[in-house]
């Protein structure tokens, strides 16, 4: 057993499954590899927008400390978290709800949750650890949002697959361009995880598809990467709007034209 | 022709923790079944393990505040009356904690001091009523050879613990359950739980047997696949791991040179180094641990290896090689994976009243007198009144099996 994006998508369903049986609140399921980079993100519909960038921070968090947070805070911190938190811009997020994948021994990633009580997170992430060594897959019915954005992620595995392309990163975004889901597909580097994030949130935020931005405000092409405006600013095309119960989608891992016209093939392929 | 079965409780699972909770239970005035998948009680992971009953040091070092601690440290005083009572064989052998070097010296001095701490202390919540406990020591390497004379060269002396003590889990499972079944408990073999409707709050279990059961409480004691039952009914309010443990067994030939458990600390490496007596003089070392499936059943060479290299380490002289009767991997639930803080949950779950879950994984058949009192103090809290026989025996015994 190795951490894929086939297991850390195995995760997210013990653990979405296991909030859903204990009526918990919908959250934010994030795994990430043994450096903390995003495997699989996935947050249900009416989940806090901010439990994105927590659950993400806490599998990090996991991953790179190698520790459950509640080990880190409890025997390494003792109470003492801004020593660490000063660092890494606060990324460090020594909240229950940062759970290590240990496989054979090692740590292998994190998982990490957020959306509910921290006790609540930690049971729900150590329930995607307990999931991992489930040999059957859950079945677990999301809402609208989440459930089109996993068809999404699916035709374009199976898109990129048939065409033999590289592998990708597939973000899908809600209206307010935070994400639904980010994939990264086994054997994509993780730079492609933030290109992808930043391109669909790009395409959601100014209603049009990434590279069309310029047409539409050129005057922020004189700082290419847009900095002063938002960090997640990004024009090379791969981000396409779409703008009915899900905002946009964010393609990267080839070249920009390339991740555009997958985009463009999976909107067709799904009726958008 | 489907059969159907009322009870007023069912329990899943005929194990260690099963049979203990069926003769508790069995004192009060209900109708109860037990149902096991296999033809007899004690035959997963109560049979697959080292069989011993942490009495002494090692009990009392368990993370203070779970329930891991309270149930076993609770358990100590239970278990010689227990053994009268029952009529299973209880072997008080003693341990030793072997000690390398000095930071073995002082991990042991500090878990001395907590110890006594944590249930010694006249004013500890957990204190253990004298006589139940005899104090550990410190010997040095001439007290280690005597206590064991092929002892390993390598140790500069031990912490020694008294108390200790082993027994065979499966005979402790049968009696529990030939008490139980003396007292009314029904019992129904070689039928495997497919599925549960919840109605209200009453439950109805089907078979693969063509029985349908129905009842008012279920306590699910299903051992490792105790996750599987829950989520039949949306009742998993916990994860676990399974923990397999590879242990090989050897004659009582190389059996009768040692006569207390012998272990070392574990030192960069997840792997338990115990060799133990049983109580019909056989030895039993390893313990290989790696989380996988539970499908993973298979003994494999390394693991195999691994234990004969610790009963080597510990007894260089003995030739073990020549005198291995079996070895076997068992599965234990581990919860708390991440931290490593393993812990029991027995408890009801908050949306699914009348279900008890109860996962226990190590030390499960240590803690089991306390089990059933603990599963009557829930069922209790939650409203249900229990009234006690008047007729219930502690020690009349009747066979179970088909």
């Amino acid at each position: 057993m190795s951490l894929s994006l086939a297991l850390a998508r195995k995760i997210i369903k013990a653990m979405i499954r296991f909030s859903i049986d204990n009526h918990m609140l919908p959250g934010t399921y994030a795994v990430t590899d043994s450096g903390g980079h995003v495997i699989a993100v996935e947050r249900r519909d009416n989940a806090l927008p901010a439990t994105v960038d927590l659950a993400i921070d806490k599998a990090w968090t996991a991953s790179v400390m190698r520790l459950s947070a509640r080990v880190l805070d409890q025997v390494i911190l003792r109470g003492e978290v801004w020593r660490l938190n000063v660092k890494y811009n606060g990324r460090m997020t020594v909240i229950p709800g940062a759970v290590p994948l240990i496989i054979q021994g090692e740590v292998v990633g994190g998982i990490g949750h957020s959306g509910e009580s921290p006790e609540g997170d930690e049971k729900i992430a150590q329930a995607g650890f307990a999931g991992a060594y489930r040999e059957e897959e859950f079945e677990v019915k999301v809402e609208k949002g989440l459930e089109l954005a996993k068809a999404i992620a699916d035709t374009t595995i199976d898109y990129v697959n048939k065409n033999k392309l590289r592998p990708v990163v597939i973000t899908v975004t809600d209206i307010n361009g935070w994400p639904l889901l980010i994939y990264r597909m086994d054997g994509t580097p993780y730079g492609f995880v933030e290109i992808s994030r930043s391109r669909a949130w790009t395409s959601s935020a100014f209603k049009v598809d990434s590279h069309k931005v310029v047409e539409l405000v050129g005057s922020m092409l004189e700082s290419p990467n847009g900095e002063g405006s938002n960090e997640r600013f990004n024009t090379t095309p791969g981000g396409v709007y779409v703008g009915d119960v899900i905002g946009a989608i964010g393609i990267a891992g080839n070249t920009p034209e390339e991740d555009y016209k997958i985009a463009k093939s999976i909107l067709k392929l799904i009726n958008f | 022709m489907q059969e159907i079965i009322n009870a007023d409780i069912s329990i899943i699972g005929g194990g260690i923790a099963g049979t203990s909770v069926a003769r508790e239970l069995s004192k009060y005035d209900l109708s109860i079944i037990v149902i096991e998948q296999k033809h007899g009680v004690g035959l997963e992971g109560t049979s697959t393990n080292h069989s011993l009953v942490c009495q002494g040091g090692d009990s009392l070092t368990f993370r203070p505040g779970t329930l891991h601690a309270e149930l076993n440290v609770k358990s100590i005083p239970l278990w010689p009356r227990l053994s009268e009572e029952l009529g299973f064989k209880f072997r008080r052998m003693g341990g030793l904690w072997l000690i390398r070097d000095y930071s073995d010296y002082k991990k042991f001095q500090k878990m001395v001091s907590r110890a006594f701490r944590s249930t010694l202390d006249p004013k500890s919540p957990l204190l253990i009523p004298e006589g139940s406990f005899s104090p550990l020591r410190f010997v040095d390497k001439k007290e280690l050879k005597d206590l064991e004379p092929e002892i390993s060269d390598n140790f500069l002396g031990a912490l020694y613990d008294p108390n200790l003590a082993t027994v065979d889990p499966p005979e402790v499972a049968k009696a529990y359950a030939e008490n139980a079944k003396a007292n009314g408990v029904d019992f129904l073999f070689n039928t495997k739980i497919k599925r549960i409707k919840r109605e209200e709050n009453k439950f109805e279990l089907y078979t693969d047997n063509n029985v349908l059961i129905k009842s008012n409480i279920v306590i699910n004691a299903a051992g490792i696949e105790a996750d599987r039952v829950a989520e039949m009914v949306k009742a998993r309010d916990f994860s676990y791991v399974p923990l397999k443990g590879t242990i090989v067994e050897f004659d009582e030939e190389v059996g009768r040179s040692i006569s207390h458990a012998t272990m070392i600390l574990p030192r960069g490496s997840p792997h338990l180094q115990v060799v133990s007596p049983t109580v019909d003089n056989r030895l039993k070392a390893g313990i290989y641990l790696e989380m996988t499936f539970r499908s993973d059943k298979e003994v494999r060479d390394y693991a195999v290896n691994y234990a004969i290299s610790v009963a080597k380490t510990l007894y260089p002289a003995l030739r073990f090689e020549s005198h291995i009767t079996r070895s076997f991997a068992g599965f234990m639930a581990m919860t708390n994976p991440d931290t490593g803080w393993h812990d029991f949950v027995i408890s009801t779950h908050d949306f699914v009243p009348n279900w008890v879950n109860i996962v226990l994984g190590a030390a499960g058949v240590s803690a089991s007198p306390m089990l059933g009192k603990k599963v009557v103090e829930i069922l209790t809290k939650s409203g249900i009144i229990l009234k006690e026989k008047s007729n219930y025996n502690p020690s009349i015994r009747k066979r179970v099996e088909p």
